[in-house]
């Protein structure tokens, strides 16, 4: 099944909950999701946590992490530890990739 | 003390069809399982075509995430395990988890997988290999991750002897219920070895027919035409279980397990034995671990891979156990004339083939034998398949290695 960009996942009133991303990075890092999980990415948040809500163990996670170095070209640095939720993870790729 | 084993679940994937239904429709039609090549481009290879499995989405089956943890040989071996316990309609939740385990061959594991990231390896470099590059092409993948998705807790192992490998899990399998290690057993073999290595290393060996222009009738056991064996992939799971287990739950018995017997060529890694000594001390042992003489086999689905040696020394043997017999009545075919050889998985899909042909009297062709090869002068069951009821069947598979196995199965009464 082919990755189809969903722009979903508005809340009661209607606003985007990524507001204020890029929709660059947004969609690329959702796009990866998909391909490894097949969530759909009205349910990939700003506050979803990527171990406990998308369920990734040890070897998805690397996995996850290979793919975002191949997407974006970039090696991951210590800062990349407290990322805990799809929403830092687009703050910490934005301020990387300009 | 001995117990008696029965098969109660099937679940297959092959070139003729992804359920036992339409394998055994193509087999019994003589229809050939075999064609063009398109999972890569074959134009530098020597051989363009083979048994692909076609019409294959294992994020449909599995779900994007499992399918993206399995190799394709895992994938196979997956989706005709998910059939078989389906078939079998055995509910494991009333099954002790360490009394059930799972025994899957594969000659080679997974091949897919170790070329691809082999091929990301030399051009990124190994930063960027998968993590799940091992758990992937493990031999013994398949056989863990039918484990995990039924909890199963028993004796859980992989088999490796090339083709030889599911008819050696299958009895090891029984085995393991035989001598009272477990009650049922998810067993068989898996393998797709159509990729670029594999195909290469085989036709490097000459091993393969390279009948490019007439596919469907490359593979040609026991016919003076034969030119080697046709690549093919897939998957043949069973389910075994302890009889009366299996009767307490009212389950449909498609045949039971009489014996197995084993042996070494201990001569060629890959030349069988010239008079068939290996394979016919396999056959030997396993009719005398039958309690079985040899007229009372009615049938015998050959190892038959399309060879010049290997179908002569398989039929020299037949000779040697059989005598007078082997000639007048003995009954034989090669599936793998409709299938090509699915190396590991053959043996799984050809015991399936047996069971069959013992549940509905239907005996399956071996297609493409026009004029047989010297020596080869048995009743082959050339070209349509026969009425024939018969109650004792031979399973023969025979693997680079010089490993011999074969398995009987019988009626169940």
């Amino acid at each position: 099944m082919p990755y189809v960009e969903d722009r979903g996942g508005h809340d009661f009133d209607g606003n985007d909950p990524w507001k204020g991303y890029p929709v660059a990075i947004v969609d690329r890092v959702r796009r990866i999701l998909y391909e490894q999980t097949g969530m759909a990415s009205s349910k990939l948040l700003p506050g979803t946590r990527i171990i406990d809500d998308i369920g990734l163990d040890s070897l998805d996670l690397w996995d996850f992490e290979c793919e975002i170095h191949k997407e974006f070209s970039i090696v991951p640095d210590d800062d990349a530890e407290s990322i805990g939720t799809l929403g830092e993870l687009v703050h910490y790729l934005k301020d990387r990739t300009g | 003390m001995s117990r008696r084993v029965v098969i109660t679940g099937m679940g297959v994937v092959t070139g003729l069809g992804h359920t036992v239904k339409e394998l055994w429709d193509g087999l019994t039609a003589g229809k050939s399982g075999v064609g063009p090549l398109d999972v890569f481009d074959t134009t530098e290879f020597k051989v363009h075509f083979g048994g692909q499995i076609r019409n294959w989405d294992p994020a449909a089956l599995f779900g994007v995430k499992e399918a993206r943890h399995l190799d394709r040989f895992a994938q196979f071996a997956m989706s005709a395990a998910m059939q078989a316990v389906a078939d079998s309609g055995i509910a494991w939740e009333k099954v002790e988890p360490y009394r059930a385990g799972v025994y899957i061959g594969s000659g080679i594991g997974g091949l897919n997988e170790f070329e691809t990231q082999h091929t990301i390896m030399m051009e990124k470099g190994p930063s960027r290999i998968s993590p799940f590059t091992i758990p992937k092409l493990m031999v013994n993948a398949a056989s863990g991750h039918v484990s995990i998705k039924y909890g199963l807790k028993g004796p859980t192992s992989a088999i490796a002897t090339a083709c030889a490998s599911a008819a050696n899990a299958i009895g090891d399998a029984f085995n393991l219920i035989r001598f009272n290690h477990a009650d049922a057993m998810i067993t068989g073999g898996s393998e797709a070895a159509i990729t670029h290595m594999g195909l290469g290393g085989f036709a490097a060996m000459r091993a393969l027919s390279t009948r490019n222009d007439d596919p469907t009738r490359a593979s040609r056991p026991f016919d003076k035409d034969r030119d080697g064996f046709v690549l093919s992939e897939g998957a043949g799971i069973v389910i075994l279980e302890e009889e009366s287990f299996a009767r307490a739950r009212g389950a449909r018995i498609y045949a039971e397990v009489l014996g197995y017997g084993m042996s070494a060529d201990g001569s060629h890694i890959t030349a069988p034995d010239d008079q068939g000594r290996g394979a016919a001390r396999a056959m030997a042992n396993c009719l005398a671990d039958g309690h079985c003489a040899p007229d009372q086999i009615g049938y015998i689905n050959a190892h038959g891979t399309s060879t010049g040696l290997g179908d002569l020394a398989e039929t020299r043997a037949m000779k040697t156990i059989f005598g007078h017999y082997a000639t007048k009545g003995l009954l034989v075919s090669s599936t793998k004339s409709e299938l090509g050889h699915l190396l590991g998985a053959s043996g799984g899909v050809e015991l399936i083939a047996s069971a069959l042909a013992i549940h509905t009297g239907v005996l399956p062709p071996t297609i493409n034998l026009d004029h047989p090869g010297d020596e080869c002068d048995l009743d082959y069951i050339p070209h349509s398949a026969r009425e024939v009821r018969v109650n004792r069947v031979m399973s023969n598979s025979f693997g680079f290695g010089g490993h011999n196995a074969s398995l009987l199965i019988a009626r169940h009464g």
